[in-house]
């Protein structure tokens, strides 16, 4: 306890402010205001780019302006992968606020469950989150219309294809940010995506753009590619390939349609194929067989051996073979027809399909000019098709060949292949031996070939596999109504380890019509099972139908009596080729 | 007779003080048509709180001291019965309990109560003017903090300290020892450190975002950096009447309230910052000089109490937005948006200019 004086007086003298409190009270207000001018001369005068740096980094934001991706078409326009926009909606956050009423209804029109929504909206750091992609822009439209606050939608492109799995392995799908992935959306990627533009803009704390700053780049948007593809014989190729994939049991197949003039192709088809609109599950489903798997064509290579022989100049049309009794031995092996078929002419080796016939036309050429001729006719390189994934087949160089090799090669063993490769060496026989380069892409002009055989040998071969489609040749349901066929089976032993199995690879390579060949079709079928495994069987009602209906489709003229097919007798045995 | 009614109107009222008043509300409105997007109905808003405030400061501008004094204790009163009322019932928005319902009227006692409790204080201390005795520091100390702790319970911490300054500011006035007062200084600086050590960890954490915005720049700190940003940009002269992009673009918070301060810097720059200090400063310096010419105990308290009050209101504030305080919720006089401060305000200089007027007809003690 204090005194009671001392204070008395102290307030008496108080009436008055003491002088000293004046003063501190004084100098108080005063360093206040010296503060808050320093403070502003800190900010606004000393320290200003500093801030002024930040204040723009925070209201300026550059922007992506998406090109739209060119369309995928076929060679008459028609649509064979189309971009159409769908909406996106995202959140912000932390300027997202609904109430429960709110939050149900957006749920309920996202078809996503609240707690997915309290989820996402829960991490308040983050300012952008999706809620749900790509929805369609009706949807997108109800959405916005229930006016949530931080909701916000966002235009992006979905890439559709409309003929699914016909055309999957050629045009491919395209992954996240529309880039490509497989096929013609990898391959040209580039030109179908364009280049994006950006926009340096104003923005407020809502993500709104207030104004530009400077002007736009736009998009330069994608280009269309259009393909040499025929939609509608795509189609018939999927069509007859599945049939028949399915009939025998199979594990997979190709189909080319070709024109034969052009090099263009109208139709490559493969099984197993893909929904490209959602590519899952796709291992062992997206490859484009025809040109990235290999295989030993068999028989389908005959034509090219007696080609050869021709071309050497020690064999015509008209040359007799013995072949019986039908074996022939090369040191330890030995080489087998079905049938002892005796004296052939090099016409007849074509048409009963006779290893031992090739065989022996084979062993008398040099090997460094058989190997220079199948060189030519495209095997051991790839075609350079404007497509991924390309695969050259094997040819073995002729310095290394023993004779062993060099027969079996003759009816196509020993070598291997792909569809792509066998139609285009059947070019030689259409183009009166001219190899044409092929493509995917539509051209204008016959593009300039390659004279690989002389017209008259070219010619001499393709009468030969006229032959084969008749009575007594492997092939007679390769037949077409209307239409001369040219045309070869291939039936060969699938190579596993420890040497060949008894699984087949079933093919028809052909030609029509015959007398100026238009088209070529080639078919391959892998492990039929179900029974038949014969080219002439498997692949050959396959060739009828897509080449029939094709020639059929485009105008073809016909250059055959309409009841030109001529089936064998009921009780006359189906040549069965040799292996 | 219209000279005579022009007296009468007039007479009552600073010029000096009227002057600087209604040239910073007039900055107000230009600064408030910008913060509010341009909208017409908030200036329109604003100048109607502008005539109320201005018609009350003028009514008890009309009223003497004495008659002031002697309304003192049942002002204090049943603004403390109404803080009660609102504690019990009032209305919650924004997660505070400020406002309470009265039949037609809706009103805030927390904004009454900082002119009650000046009022109250220097009533109790002019009457003890006699025989002072350290009890009765204690009891005006405790007939401060009762208002206080209400409001901070609502919870109002801009509110409740700037009651807390203004009663603090009467007993300091009323001359509270400065050996009393250094001596609270220094428990205050040993009890601190141990105080903290007593804390939980996210009570530290939010003391220390509290004092240092930027570690926690998108939560609590946010409002902190976008008002130094908006400021900084500012830049000297400023980037014009509307054109301030941080504050038009919807960066800055509370931008027509607490941070209006930050969207005035902005477009104004440095040389309208340091206008309005000076316009601040003017204000403050004619409050000064009417409280020391005061003629009794009452009328200097509470005069020096609202000078302190409003200087206190303006160190806060600015200081809030350009980062060196923590962020409390005081507006800034006259420029901020909203009728009820600024009513508490102008009642202050009128309560003033009263005191100016009237200090020939109080008897001097």
């Amino acid at each position: 306890m204090r005194s009671r004086g001392p204070i008395r007086s102290k307030v008496q003298e108080a009436v008055k402010l003491p002088a000293w409190r004046r003063h501190v009270l004084l100098f108080l207000l005063l360093a206040g205001m010296i503060l808050l001018i320093g403070r502003a001369l800190y900010l606004q005068s000393y320290n200003r780019s500093f801030y002024q740096k930040q204040g723009e980094a925070r209201y300026t934001r550059s922007l992506t302006l998406f090109a739209h991706r060119g369309m995928i078409k076929d060679r008459n326009g028609e649509p064979l992968a189309i971009s159409t926009p769908v909406e996106s909606i995202w959140a912000n956050p932390a300027d997202a606020n609904m109430n429960e009423q709110q939050k149900i209804k957006l749920a309920e029109r996202l078809k996503i469950d609240v707690a997915e929504i309290n989820r996402k909206l829960s991490n308040q750091d983050r300012e952008f989150v999706f809620l749900k992609r790509r929805i369609s822009p009706e949807l997108a439209n109800d959405v916005m219309a229930l006016g949530i606050p931080g909701i916000y939608s966002q235009r992006e492109y979905r890439r559709y294809y409309p003929e699914g799995e016909v055309t999957a392995h050629l045009v491919g799908f395209t992954g996240v940010d529309e880039k490509g992935q497989e096929g013609f959306e990898l391959k040209y990627q580039n030109w179908l995506a364009g280049k994006s533009g950006s926009r340096h803009v104003l923005r407020d704390r809502a993500g709104h753009i207030v104004e530009d700053l400077e002007a736009a780049k736009m998009p330069q948007n994608g280009k269309d590619l259009v393909l040499s593809i025929d939609r509608k014989v795509q189609y018939l190729a999927f069509r007859e390939l599945s049939k028949a994939v399915e009939q025998h049991h199979a594990q997979a197949g190709s189909a080319i349609v070709m024109d034969a003039k052009t090099g263009e192709i109208l139709a490559m088809v493969n099984l197993p194929s893909y929904n490209p609109n959602n590519p899952t599950n796709i291992a062992g489903k997206s490859r484009n067989r025809a040109l990235t798997d290999t295989f030993e064509p068999g028989s389908t290579m005959k034509p090219m051996a007696v080609a050869m022989g021709l071309e050497s100049g020690k064999y015509r049309p008209e040359t007799r073979l013995e072949t019986s009794p039908g074996t022939y031995k090369i040191g330890p092996a030995t080489i087998h027809d079905t049938h002892n078929y005796g004296t052939l002419t090099v016409a007849g080796v074509v048409q009963k399909s006779s290893n031992v016939g090739a065989t022996k036309i084979a062993l008398s050429l040099e090997p460094q000019f058989m190997w220079s001729m199948l060189n030519q006719m495209g095997f051991g390189t790839p075609t350079r098709i404007e497509f991924p994934g390309e695969v050259s087949g094997r040819l073995r160089s002729y310095k290394t060949w023993r004779p062993i090799e060099q027969a079996t090669m003759s009816y196509g063993n020993g070598i291997s292949v792909t569809l792509l490769q066998l139609a285009r060496a059947y070019t030689v026989f259409a183009n009166d031996g001219e190899l044409r380069p092929v493509t995917l892409i539509k051209s204008k002009e016959i593009p300039v070939g390659q004279q690989v055989l002389s017209p008259e040998n070219a010619r001499s071969v393709r009468d030969m596999l006229e032959t084969v489609v008749q009575p007594g040749g492997t092939a007679v349901k390769a037949q077409v109504m209307g239409y001369r066929v040219a045309g070869k089976t291939g039936t060969a032993h699938k190579p596993g380890v420890g040497g060949y199995q008894n699984k087949y690879i079933s093919s028809f390579v052909g030609m029509a019509p015959a007398s100026n060949p238009k088209l070529i079709v080639a078919v391959m079928i892998d492990e039929p099972s179900a029974g038949q495994y014969y080219g002439g069987a498997v692949a050959a009602p396959v060739f009828s139908a897509v080449m029939g209906a094709t020639l059929r489709m485009m105008g073809v003229p016909q250059d055959a009596p309409n009841d030109n097919i001529v089936m064998p007798t009921s009780d006359s045995a189906e040549v069965k080729e040799s292996m | 007779m219209i000279n005579r009614f022009k007296y009468y109107l007039l007479r009552s009222l600073d010029p000096f003080l009227m002057a600087c008043i209604l040239f910073t509300c007039f900055v107000g409105l230009f600064v408030i048509y910008s913060a509010s997007g341009q909208s017409f109905d908030k200036v329109i808003g604003q100048l109607i709180n502008m005539l109320v405030a201005l018609i009350l400061m003028w009514m008890v501008a009309n009223i003497p001291p004495n008659i002031l004094e002697r309304l003192a204790v049942p002002v204090f009163f049943v603004a403390l019965i109404l803080l009660i009322g609102v504690a019990l019932f009032g209305e919650i928005s924004h997660g505070a309990r400020r406002w309470l319902h009265l039949g037609i009227v809706r009103i805030q006692p927390s904004e009454l109560m900082k002119l009650a409790a000046p009022m109250m204080l220097a009533w109790y201390f002019a009457r003890r003017e006699e025989g002072l005795r350290s009890m009765d520091y204690l009891v005006a100390f405790i007939l401060l903090m009762m208002p206080v702790a209400l409001v901070m319970r609502q919870p109002d911490l801009g509110t409740s300290l700037i009651i807390f300054a203004a009663g603090f500011f009467v007993i300091f006035l009323a001359g509270l020892s400065a050996r009393l007062l250094i001596s609270a200084g220094v428990l205050v600086a040993i009890l601190t450190p141990i105080f903290w050590s007593m804390l939980h960890d996210y009570q530290r954490r939010r003391i220390e975002i509290l004092l240092d915005p930027y570690q926690d720049p998108l939560g609590a700190g946010y409002h902190t950096i976008q008002a130094s940003i908006a400021l900084g940009s500012g830049g000297i002269f400023g980037k014009g009447w509307l054109n301030g992009t941080q504050s038009q673009l919807d960066f800055l918070p509370e931008r027509t309230t607490d941070f209006i301060f930050a969207v005035f810097g902005e477009e104004f720059g440095l040389v309208g910052n340091l206008l309005l200090l000076a316009m601040f400063s003017l204000l403050i310096f004619r409050s000064y000089m009417i409280a020391s010419r005061a003629h009794n105990v009452f009328s200097r308290l509470l005069a020096g109490s609202i000078c302190l009050t409003f200087f206190t209101y303006v160190f806060i504030n600015i200081g809030m937005v350009s980062g060196i305080l923590p962020v409390v919720g005081v507006p800034l006089p006259f420029i901020s948006y909203g009728g009820t401060s600024l009513v508490t305000v102008l009642l202050g200089f009128g309560i003033l200019m009263s005191i100016n007027r009237h200090k020939a007809l109080v008897p001097s003690s």
